[in-house]
């Protein structure tokens, strides 16, 4: 078997290509009751997406307040998020040497039709997220976006590397905090209630986004 | 002016979204784009058409509900 998802993979896991012997003996971590309840957890917030959410929210402190916190940035975002949506994808993204290498076509140009379709997903995305209904179809929707950018439907060429995801999700979180920083600077504390949230929201999509990238071991 | 009406305008860009917020809708066609489907009782999809509308790119779908 060869294609871009297998050799990727093989140079990531080169152990996967050595010959398999049996240690001969059973491994008792699951024994272990810490190591069996981490497993367990695992396994159900794998499965169940709202455990997965409820997990998260609990490690990350995310209550209702940090809910009412996004609502509230709804009004200051939501006027201007054609502008921050241009200026991410028509500004930022398009001419940055190595964010833009995804945004051109086989000429190496900047193939503009594509990139007015990532802006619109990437729109509906955050229109989604200031709608602040944190349901399992909001979660499956997260989950399923992060999958389609991998070869989990079969798709083996389409890789979209991690790191991009983060490049791209880190500049949005970054350009937002600026922004807010700058409408809300005679207004401290709101500001601060506002980024936590949107900072812990940020880490629990990122999280939800990438359940289909890798093992719980990576 | 009737009513659950939709048409569209302008081009499309292939992008699938209105498919994807309304697929008991529209079909989708290569050289078209979506299609409304024959028969479908478009007002008991109204919310569904209403967020197609919202996120199309080019703002082509026109609904009047």
């Amino acid at each position: 078997m060869s294609s871009v998802m297998a050799n990727a993979y093989m140079k990531m896991f080169p152990m996967e290509g050595e010959k398999k012997i049996s240690a001969g003996k059973r491994n008792p971590v699951l024994d272990v009751p810490e190591f069996n309840k981490a497993w367990n957890l695992h396994r159900e917030t794998s499965l169940d997406i709202m455990k997965r959410y409820e997990y998260m929210s609990q490690c990350l402190n995310f209550t209702d307040k940090d809910t009412e916190a996004i609502k509230e940035s709804k009004e200051i975002l939501a006027p201007h998020l054609e502008a921050i949506l241009d200026h991410i994808y028509w500004e930022k993204l398009v001419n940055d040497p190595w964010l833009s290498r995804w945004f051109r076509d086989e000429t190496g140009k900047i193939a503009k039709e594509y990139v007015t379709i990532r802006r619109a997903r990437q729109r509906r995305f955050l229109l989604k997220i200031l709608e602040c209904k944190w349901d399992e179809e909001f979660w499956n929707f997260v989950r399923w976006v992060g999958a389609v950018h991998v070869p989990i439907f079969g798709f083996e060429d389409l890789y979209i590397p991690m790191r991009l995801n983060l490049a791209l999700w880190g500049y949005i979180h970054q350009y937002l905090f600026n922004f807010l920083a700058e409408q809300l600077k005679d207004d401290p504390e709101k500001l601060r209630r506002i980024t936590t949230a949107w900072t812990k929201l940020f880490w629990m999509i990122i999280d939800v986004y990438h359940i289909d990238y890798f093992g719980a071991w990576m | 002016m009737g009513t659950n009406i939709i048409r569209f305008e302008g081009n499309c860009i292939k992008c699938v979204m209105c498919i994807e917020e309304a697929k008991k809708v529209f079909d989708y066609s290569e050289e078209a784009g979506p299609l409304v489907k024959h028969g479908v009782d478009i007002a008991s999809h109204g919310e569904d058409v209403k967020r197609a509308v919202l996120v199309c790119p080019t703002q082509r779908i026109k609904y009047h509900p």
